[in-house]
């Protein structure tokens, strides 16, 4: 396992839905805490969540490509067999009805799982030559890590089961079909 | 001694290159460093030994006596009081205050690297760290917009007579 250092930042300026991103989730922080007036609000705003998950999307691609890097290095075998273990664990998480926020969460899933497995290698890989303070460290990155994790698994798991529509209404002929962002699909 | 010092110099611009650039930091060649100054500058004797460091022993100024002599001690806390260990006097004094001096300096520059190695470390999470928080933001907004709530971190429930259709 490779440790190249791992440099990626989210340039939130260059989204060109920033000022619908920030108001959104200024609403939903107040929300959170337990703001109506703000709960209520987000609602006309939910057609903002696919294109920012969209983004997002795009931006866990740069992060899987730099989680990659940084543990193979230069071993192109090896960045191929975890793109194919990648791509299998979004394939038994996907369903075919899949939002943009689903996909954005199925996405995050992985990179999680990857990064619990990425923390534990190199602590297992240098654990003899570590003193307390950088053992601590490791340690507490695979804390972190698997922490992520069970969120992420948590939060794809409670999206799915509450089917929450993301107000997406699409015309087809004269049918009108609500495609909802978890996957449940109604034609009127 | 010129040479040491020269070399000093040259271990801890490299330690904080390194720093700059993100690097790995390596105190070993700091530390070989300073093992020589302890001998050359001070002698064996008048170094600071690893278990007096360890007891927390600090360095001070020399203290002159009445009659022009110049002696060297080191203070330590044992149990709120400070206690003083007399290390040398005259010319050895200086030198042993000098090297702990710089001894002070090269562990400030340790700490400092192995403070920042750290954060570097710690910093690689970053991007996925932001990119969970944004994503679970996404999903609690969308859950909060559809009329979910959730009391006291527990379950997501849908309030009663809140269909998540009003605008």
């Amino acid at each position: 396992m490779a440790t190249t250092a791992m440099k990626v930042e989210l340039d939130g300026d260059s989204l060109p839905t920033r000022k619908a991103f920030d108001e959104f989730f200024d609403l939903v922080d107040r929300a959170n805490a337990g703001d109506e007036k703000a709960a209520k609000a987000l609602r006309p705003k939910l057609d903002v969540v696919p294109k920012v998950a969209e983004q997002l999307g795009d931006f866990a691609g740069i992060v899987r490509k730099a989680i990659v890097t940084a543990i193979t290095g230069e071993q192109l075998a090896m960045a191929e067999a975890i793109a194919w273990k990648l791509g299998a664990l979004r394939a038994e998480l996907s369903q075919p009805s899949d939002g943009p926020l689903e996909r954005l969460l199925v996405e995050r899933v992985t990179l999680c799982w990857l990064q619990v497995h990425q923390a534990e290698g190199l602590y297992a890989q240098k654990f003899g030559e570590l003193g307390i303070e950088w053992s601590d460290a490791y340690q507490r990155r695979i804390d972190r890590a698997q922490r992520r994790y069970l969120q992420a698994i948590r939060t794809l798991a409670q999206l799915r089961r509450l089917a929450v529509p993301a107000a997406v209404q699409i015309n087809v002929a004269e049918h009108q079909v609500n495609q909802m962002g978890a996957g449940v699909r109604t034609v009127a | 001694m010129t040479d040491l010092i020269a070399r000093l110099t040259e271990a801890l611009a490299e330690a904080i290159r390194n720093e700059r650039q993100g690097l790995a930091y390596a105190p070993e060649r700091l530390r070989g460093v300073v093992l020589e100054l302890r001998i050359d500058g001070t002698g064996a004797a008048s170094g600071i030994e690893p278990a007096q460091r360890a007891k927390g022993c600090t360095t001070m100024a020399l203290e002159t006596r009445s009659r022009g002599s110049v002696y060297y001690y080191r203070a330590r806390k044992v149990d709120g009081r400070v206690v003083k260990n007399y290390v040398d006097a005259g010319l050895a004094a200086v030198a042993a205050r000098d090297a702990d001096a710089r001894l002070r300096i090269v562990e400030r520059v340790e700490a400092e690297g192995r403070r920042s190695a750290l954060a570097a470390f710690e910093a690689e999470e970053v991007p996925l760290a932001d990119l969970c928080r944004r994503a679970e933001l996404l999903a609690r907004g969308t859950l909060l917009g559809a009329g979910y709530r959730r009391h006291d971190r527990g379950e997501w429930r849908k309030r009663r007579g809140d269909d998540g259709d009003e605008g």
